[in-house]
């Protein structure tokens, strides 16, 4: 694999938090800093930081190999439904896999998404940990 | 007037070890004498810089096999197939050409599963989804979570994966041709808890060809091509549920409601990477309730769809034309239907893009 | 002008190695953990590493002190377990947490002491007014040559501090002295995955000598008495050594223990004394007077008198607690372990 620098610099800010764009025309909440609305198209757009907190809404327990995720697996992939009122995929880390409940409540951390092993740059952005 | 199909074919997916992308598409061709008797060629094919490093895969193709023909590659993640039909078909309705070719082709096993996992995975969004962990599989056992919770039962999905091994069975070309039953999916593999191996596609390499023309065949071997329309969902993570397939449910009800069709009669082919998908749409068009009763329908992929038939992912929309083509035309693998349309239905991702060919005898 | 802590934070993983099972698997008597006053460690998971659990604990400790990115004009990162050899740790952590570009921002490496000296630095800098408030991060995902004994302590966690005015902090920051030699106790050369250590050298002539002249010079300095500390908080490689060196000053027992918390999590390196005085700050009273000596091989000490005062309250309301992170845990196997720290050889994507 051979990670992009100039890719990851450029999108880090919708890695490193969680924003959510408004949509002034819809009304409509959106994960993701964007330039426009996803579902009316509007351009008239505002954005919120999310504090990171919310809620698992559904999980499931992923033990699908692709190149590079072995050291990963299984791992726990769920929606998440931020306090914001915003859903959004993510992985759950730091719990058995097992441990997993819809319902409990995980906040965003930092974790690494992929490293460019062993020369590499490292892709950094948020998951999820219980609270 | 009018655009219609006029002959093609396709080789067995498997795994094709000894066949690269050009001799794929030879050999899908080089018995197809109207295959070659076109202006125009276009090449569908989703994953050749990834698998085989190479770009500009259609003129490659063109100069490998001698012929001299303007040609253009379309990409469209899984829904390519259905993508480069329908840029053939605007060809000829334009009269910019008179007969084209469409030629879908695919490697997927150049590299171990888990590099040709990968690769599929990029038909989602790098940045926002497959970075933060997000696979196919995962986001199809998020959708049957929500189908269960609201009422499917886990055994639907099964019945769906089993009908798909009943119907490849017979059909030349299909991957799968095995049957398989509730007590052979006990000790199956899980992908994303609960999705199996035995909910997913089969992954193989192939090839398969389709002439558009603007002539219809004297005799009563071509289709025409009556409708074509194409949705964009909103990402997966956006929508209200997973498993609102609603950029399917609304080509597709489009589609029928033009014609007047009920798609219980009608020979169609859906998009089934994923059991919960096709169980999804179906129950989105009010075709199937919690008891989930495939047996009303008369043509539902008799092929064996993407489950059984395969999925070579480039190639797969291009194998669905064909298969419903010769449905209505001289038959498949010994199976004829008097059905007067055939509806092809192809996406990409779960349910990012969908696209509906309606075909006519 | 007066300058201390205005807020802490701190993240230890969830995932504990029992000593025992490090001791059954290397063929170590099993009274060796006991020996070493170490019961288990914390262990990172796959994808974590100093930069994120550094991330952690500075955003706690922002949340802490109240206040915002705008407002931090200094980010030092000690660690020696940083994910890039050249690049800032640093410029990661404050670039995820929203802090302003008109910054200082460095990694500072003195093997477990630097997050020590960053502290100094900030204490520098404020008084000075070239800071307003600066983040201090002490992260590690400690490494230690399978087998080894440092494999029993050798651990994760982070903690992190925001310094500013004294007015706006939970403890006060009295006096302060380092004192560094050139000792070759405990090294890891360029390119090697684990360090070395010169084993009982790392003892006397190393950890004792540099603390207990780092304190005695902080004594000389303030005029105060050992006496004259409530808690006293030493750099934590096992759970011995931290009773040792307070026996050998005088100090009781009882006064250490609050601050200690290898014998729980292990050695977090860069994290270890400075994770003890966060739990501290967490339990003591007001006009509490903290004693704080950090070690680094190579080797220094860092000598810090802490006085705390009325807010401290407040502010331990603001985030979550050590006690509770400490017992907040999974135990896992040390297989689990070296997937988890990827001390198993194989080939990447296979």
């Amino acid at each position: 694999m051979k990670l992009s620098a100039p890719q990851f610099w450029r999108v880090k800010e919708n890695q490193y938090k969680l924003v959510i764009t408004i949509c002034k025309n819809c009304g409509r909440k959106t994960v993701f800093k964007r330039p426009i609305c996803p579902h009316c198209g509007s351009d008239g757009v505002e954005y919120i930081e999310s504090a990171g907190i919310g809620v698992v809404e559904e999980f499931t327990k992923v033990y699908y190999k692709r190149d590079s995720s072995e050291d990963r697996l299984p791992e726990v992939v769920g929606v998440v439904k931020l306090r914001e009122g915003v859903r959004v995929v993510g992985e759950i880390v730091g719990i058995r896999s097992d441990e997993v409940r819809e319902g409990m409540e995980v906040e965003a951390v930092l974790r690494k998404y992929v490293s460019d092993e062993p020369y590499g740059i490292i892709y950094y952005g948020l998951k999820f940990k219980p609270v | 007037m009018g655009v219609h199909i006029v002959g093609g074919s396709v080789i067995k997916i498997d795994r094709h070890f000894e066949l690269g992308y050009r001799d794929l598409a030879y050999r899908v061709i080089r018995d197809c004498s109207e295959c070659l008797d076109v202006d125009y060629v276009v090449i569908s094919s989703t994953l050749p810089e990834l698998s085989a490093h190479q770009v500009d895969l259609g003129t490659h193709i063109i100069q490998w096999i001698g012929r001299r023909v303007p040609v253009v590659r379309v990409e469209s993640g899984e829904s390519s197939g259905l993508a480069a039909v329908e840029l053939a078909a605007s060809l000829v309705e334009s009269g910019r050409v008179e007969k084209a070719l469409v030629l879908g082709v695919e490697k997927v096993t150049e590299y171990p599963t888990y590099t040709a996992n990968y690769l599929y995975t990029l038909t989602l969004d790098y940045e926002y989804e497959v970075l933060r962990g997000v696979t196919p599989p995962a986001y199809a056992s998020l959708a049957m979570k929500e189908l269960i919770k609201s009422g499917v039962r886990r055994e639907c999905f099964s019945n769906w994966a089993i009908k798909m091994h009943e119907n490849a069975a017979v059909v030349p070309h299909a991957m799968l041709k095995f049957k398989i039953s509730h007590d052979s999916l006990k000790d199956t593999q899980i992908l994303a808890d609960p999705l199996t191996l035995y909910d997913s596609f089969a992954f193989g390499d192939g090839a398969a060809a389709v002439v558009v023309s603007s002539t219809p065949n004297r005799s009563n071997s071509s289709v025409e091509i009556v409708y074509s329309n194409t949705e964009v969902g909103l990402p997966a993570y956006a929508r209200e549920k997973i498993s609102d397939l609603t950029a399917s449910a609304k080509a597709l009800k489009e589609s029928l409601e033009r014609f007047g069709l009920d798609l219980r009669k009608v020979v169609v082919e859906l998009h089934d990477s994923y059991t919960p998908y096709p169980i999804a749409i179906l129950r989105a068009l009010r075709y199937l309730d919690s008891e989930c009763d495939l047996s009303n329908f008369e043509c539902l992929n008799l092929s064996g769809g993407l489950k059984a038939r395969g999925h070579p992912i480039g190639a797969t929309g291009v194998y669905q034309v064909y298969e419903v083509f010769k449905l209505l035309t001289s038959g498949l693998g010994g199976k004829t239907t008097s059905s007067e349309y055939g509806i092809v239905h192809s996406m990409s991702g779960p349910d990012n893009l969908s696209r509906v060919l309606v075909l006519k005898r | 002008m007066e300058v201390g802590i205005r807020g802490w934070g701190t993240y230890i993983p969830r995932f504990r190695l029992s000593a025992q099972e490090v001791a059954a698997l290397w063929g170590y008597d099993s009274k060796l953990p006991k020996a070493l006053g170490i019961i288990e460690k914390s262990v990172a998971e796959e994808d974590e590493d100093s930069v994120t659990m550094g991330w952690y604990a500075a955003k706690v400790a922002m949340q802490r002190a109240g206040i915002s990115g705008d407002e931090v004009d200094a980010v030092f990162f000690g660690t020696e377990s940083k994910p890039y050899a050249v690049k800032p740790s640093a410029t990661i952590i404050a670039d995820a947490l929203g802090i302003k570009k008109r910054k200082l921002a460095s990694d500072l490496e003195f093997a477990c002491r630097a997050a020590g000296e960053g502290v100094r630095i900030s204490v520098g800098l404020v008084k000075s007014g070239l800071a307003q408030n600066t983040l201090v991060i002490g992260s590690d995902t400690a490494q230690a040559n399978p087998g080894d004994l440092l494999d029993f302590t050798a651990s994760s966690g982070a903690v992190a501090f925001v310094v500013g005015p004294g007015s706006a902090s939970a403890a006060v920051v009295e006096a302060s002295v380092t004192y560094v030699t050139d000792t070759p106790d405990f090294w890891r050369r360029d390119r090697s995955p684990y360090p070395e250590h010169a084993e009982i050298f790392t003892g006397e002539p190393a950890y004792f000598h540099h603390i207990v002249s780092a304190v005695k010079l902080l004594l000389e300095e303030t005029g105060l008495k050992t006496g004259d500390f409530d808690y006293a908080i030493f750099h934590q490689p096992n759970g011995r050594f931290p009773l040792q060196v307070a026996r050998s000053l005088g100090i009781p027992q009882e006064k250490v223990l609050p601050g200690l918390v290898t014998p729980y999590i292990g050695n977090t390196y860069n994290a270890s004394a400075l994770l003890g005085l966060a739990k501290v700050l967490e339990e003591a009273r007001p006009g509490s007077r903290i004693l704080v000596a950090t070690f680094g091989s190579g080797a220094g000490s860092d000598a810090f008198s802490l006085v705390v005062r009325d807010s401290v309250f407040e502010l331990v309301k603001r985030g979550p607690r050590v006690v509770d992170i400490v017992n907040s845990k999974v135990q896992i196997s040390y297989g689990e372990y070296s997937k988890f720290r990827g001390l198993l050889l194989r080939n990447i994507g296979g």
